[in-house]
């Protein structure tokens, strides 16, 4: 039986997350067979012709006898193409032809091979790759096509290799090149935007989407078809602080595993900003499917989700919006495992205010009934707008600020917005973690915390009630309002907040869309 | 007196539920000649002096099983809170409703002043108008209405979303009573919105119905309300309103009653303005100033205004005030929105949404369609 066995680390994908897969090849005497068992899929399957090629084209033998490979755990149900690599290292051991893989976990590697035994890459690599360290695996073969992203893990030694041959090399010691992982990856730079012509001349809404990024409060936008809704909202990515290495890894996990991933750049570095249709499924919304696909939810994690036409969304779907905007997260089970998405997002809402969209135009034109516009405004569902820390109204731009919005790009207006969204992002984070023991965002305070968190003068919160209850919000309105005052105060660099900062904030909410008033 | 408003409720009912109207309510107040005899008759009677089809008798009866007894418990309602009814031929019954064609025979009222129907005999303007109204109708009624109260004429209208809102307010804020005629039962408010105006009319103005209690609003009972509204009136100003559009039956009926009519010229390109200039192209008169109306009522009629003191009319120049001050005085001259705001004044975004706060919880500014209005606060 010596050398007639030889085991591989893999790794297999379940979501987010990855699992180490040991793979262990026999060979023993008899009619020539290869059989993989262990609870794997049909396309785990499929890897037998494409192994039995890839070691034969790449000038080795492919052994004769009965080979029987069993990928453990057993109780995980495995599937993909990224078994192929190692299956085919614990072959070549087995028969003798590499040298057996070191005792106990070493490395650990996973990618597609093509007939010619060229290792292709896999979904998930950054995923696979990043379970390493709970194997106590140091060393982790990847495919080329994947440096980029595996790249992003430290404390690794990430080898990408081409081919077969080339793992093969990598692992007698070679042609050891981590540097590769390193090296020739594109960082796109921080470009501004330009400003759209339409949204230049709104003050009022841009200040309410600056407000938005520095406290990641969600946002509704009311207003005319044309009047710069989808723009206002797509200036987020750009505005939010930009991603610390962490979340640009947690990002990259998520579009990685979904293989979505931009393709020379491997990594995600800037806030995705999602924006699915209004005829879009709960399943397409927050996830799910037999072989679970990540909703839109997930795909905006720590960046934006944009709805656009709120109305038109049909009840039941944002409903389903609820439970991973307050958790954060999407969990759902399949195969018997529990699956976690994350699911951490800046919900940015837009609606006409009206069925016929131009009750806020100068001169109107709007024909609806006060019913028709009340009834409008309730399609969409209470919790949700109640989630809305910001609402304002996006009017078209008057004539006497069309000039403005031609003037120039706008570019300068937006970068000194950015950094002062910086700035109060830096100060909420560092504050927050001293009062509340955890750095999060404003829009995260709870709500018994609050006025620890505002540091207020004794009466402003008070004061602030009797001002609530003056404009007739409701309770939870009250806590958001004090959350955006946190925020006001923050872009301000002030300590404590001030009765100013109450009444801007109390400007952002509509009555229309108070729906724990009376 | 209970049973005299059992009576008038239940002659209305007559009218409503079982449809005697015309020549067939004639022949029977003919014989009956009060309303109490109604109430009294029997059955039998009723119906032979009803007469007419099977039909018409089989309805009757069907509506006499109850009909008593609603009219009863309709009565207590009313009296509960605090209305009454007159019947056509009372003395107290409004002189200019009694003269048109069609008067109602009923006609229900609600209001807290001690005789609430002499109010209906001094000179009275129908201030009516669209539903959907432009900042710049509302603005007009509730001037105009507000002009017309303080030179002692009281406001009539129908209690509508829009520009009837507006005609009631400027009046109210005036000082002067104004009365609302409602195309449903005295003891309900349509719309809802409008409860606390409701209430505020009935403090200083009178609610009037022809509908028996307890009627839900429908839409065709507006048209009959408003031959009531032009009915009660001297003269009918009418605010905006489309080509085709209830208003322009008002202004119809306030035509076929010889009364004056005067409209507010539009916007040539707004579709809520073709049927006040097409009023003028009929030969309406042109409504720019209230005097051009107040001029045209018998000299008799002008009584003295309500006293209402002085307005304090801001800085013209604006600087060095507080941005508060500012912007009302913008926004009294007409509506804008924030960022208009800040840009004329030039005062940062921040500022504006806090002043605006402000003003918005004293209530000297109100939001309304994205924009901001200066309150009608008599100051």
């Amino acid at each position: 039986m010596a050398g007639r066995y030889a085991e591989a680390i893999g790794s297999g994908l379940q979501g987010v997350d990855a699992t180490l897969v040991r793979i262990e090849v026999s060979i023993q005497n008899g009619i020539p067979s290869f059989d993989i068992v262990g609870r794997v899929g049909s396309d785990v399957r499929e890897a037998r012709e494409r192994v039995r090629a890839a070691v034969r084209n790449s000038g080795l033998e492919f052994p004769g006898g009965r080979i029987t490979a069993n990928f453990a755990p057993a109780w995980i149900h495995k599937e993909g193409t990224g078994f192929d690599l190692p299956l085919a290292l614990a072959v070549l051991a087995a028969s003798g032809q590499i040298p057996p893989l070191p005792a106990g976990p070493s490395v650990l590697s996973f990618g597609e091979l093509s007939l010619t035994g060229e290792v292709r890459g896999v979904n998930g690599a950054v995923n696979r790759a990043g379970v390493a360290e709970e194997g106590g695996i140091r060393t982790v073969l990847v495919p080329w096509d994947n440096r980029s992203e595996a790249g992003m893990l430290t404390g690794l030694r990430i080898l990408p290799v081409r081919s077969l041959r080339k793992a093969i090399g990598v692992l007698s010691g070679k042609t050891a090149d981590s540097r590769a992982a390193r090296e020739g990856i594109l960082e796109p730079p921080s470009e501004p935007p330009v400003v759209p012509a339409v949204v230049r001349g709104q003050l009022k809404a841009l200040r309410a989407v600056e407000i938005a990024a520095a406290g990641m409060h969600n946002l509704l936008l009311v207003g005319s078809p044309g009047s710069g809704k989808t723009l206002l909202a797509s200036l987020l990515p750009y505005l939010l602080p930009e991603l610390d290495a962490a979340e640009s890894l947690e990002v990259t996990r998520v579009y990685s595993a979904a293989g979505l991933l931009p393709p020379r750049i491997g990594r995600m570095r800037e806030r995705p900003f999602r924006s699915p249709h209004h005829s879009a499924t709960a399943a397409t919304l927050v996830g799910g499917g037999g072989r679970p696909r990540f909703g839109e939810v997930t795909l905006a994690h720590k960046g934006v989700l944009f709805l656009d036409e709120l109305a038109e969304f049909s009840p039941h779907v944002l409903e389903s919006l609820r439970t991973p905007a307050e958790e954060r997260v999407v969990r759902m089970s399949r195969n018997a495992a529990q699956l976690v998405f994350p699911a951490e997002f800046v919900l940015v809402g837009a609606t006409n205010p009206c069925p016929c969209g131009a009750r806020l135009e100068p001169h109107g034109g709007c024909r609806c009934s006060r019913t028709s516009v009340r009834k409008y405004a309730s399609r969409i569902e209470g919790p949700l707008i109640d989630r809305m820390d910001l609402q304002v109204e996006v009017l078209r731009v008057a004539a006497e600020s069309m000039e403005e919005t031609v003037r120039d790009s706008g570019r300068e207006d937006l970068v000194a917005m950015k950094e002062r969204v910086a700035r109060a992002a830096a100060l909420e984070k560092e504050r927050n973690a001293a009062v509340l023991g955890e750095a999060c965002w404003n829009a995260r305070i709870p709500g018994d915390r609050l006025e620890a968190v505002l540091g207020s003068a004794p009466g402003t919160v008070a004061e602030a009630a009797r001002l609530a209850e003056a404009k007739k919000l409701s309770v939870r309105s009250f806590q958001k309002v004090l959350r955006v005052a946190r925020t006001l105060a923050d872009l301000d660099g002030t300590p404590a907040v001030a009765g100013n900062h109450v009444l801007e904030a109390l400007d952002y909410r509509l009555a229309e869309y108070d729906r724990g008033r009376d | 007196m209970e049973t005299r408003l059992q009576a008038l409720v239940f002659v209305s009912l007559l009218m409503a539920k079982a449809r005697i109207r015309g020549a067939a309510f004639e022949r029977m107040k003919g014989r009956l000649e009060r309303p109490e005899a109604f109430f009294e008759a029997s059955d039998r009677t009723l119906k032979e002096l009803l007469g007419g089809p099977p039909e018409a008798v089989e309805s009757l009866g069907r509506f006499l099983k109850e009909g008593r007894e609603e009219a009863r418990r309709s009565a207590q309602r009313i009296e509960a809170i605090g209305g009454g009814a007159v019947w056509q031929e009372d003395p107290s019954y409004p002189k200019r409703l009694r003269s048109i064609a069609g008067p109602p025979r009923v006609l229900f009222h609600l209001s807290s002043l001690a005789s609430p129907l002499e109010i209906l005999e001094r000179p009275c303007v129908a201030v009516v108008g669209t539903r959907e109204p432009t900042p710049y109708g509302e603005e007009a009624a509730v001037r105009f209405a507000r002009d017309f109260a303080r030179n002692g004429v009281v406001v009539v209208s129908g209690l509508a979303h829009g520009i009837d809102t507006m005609a009631h307010e400027g009046s109210l804020e005036a000082g002067g009573p104004t009365v609302a005629v409602m195309a449903n039962g005295i003891d309900s408010v349509y719309p809802r919105e409008n409860e606390g105006l409701a209430a505020r009319i009935r403090g200083n103005g009178v609610l009037l119905s022809e509908l028996p209690p307890g009627t839900p609003p429908k839409s065709n009972l507006f048209p009959a309300r408003n031959r009531i509204i032009s009915g009660l009136c001297d003269a009918t100003a009418v605010v905006e309103a489309s080509a085709r559009s209830g208003t322009m039956i008002t202004a119809g009926c306030a035509l076929d009653q010889g009364r004056d009519v005067f409209a507010v010229p539009g916007s040539i390109f707004s579709d809520r303005c073709d049927g006040t200039n097409q009023l003028l192209k009929e030969g309406a008169f042109v409504l720019t100033d209230s005097e051009d109306l107040l001029e045209r009522l018998p000299a008799s009629l002008r009584l003295g205004g309500f006293a209402t003191p002085g307005r304090t009319v801001g800085d013209p120049s604006g600087e060095g005030r507080d941005p508060e001050e500012r912007i009302l005085d913008l926004l009294r001259a007409e509506p804008l929105d924030a960022d208009s705001l800040s840009r004329r004044l030039g005062f940062g975004i921040q500022e504006v949404s806090i002043a605006l706060v402000r003003l918005e919880i004293e209530n000297r500014v109100r939001k309304e369609n994205g924009r901001y209005r200066a309150s009608r606060k008599v100051f």
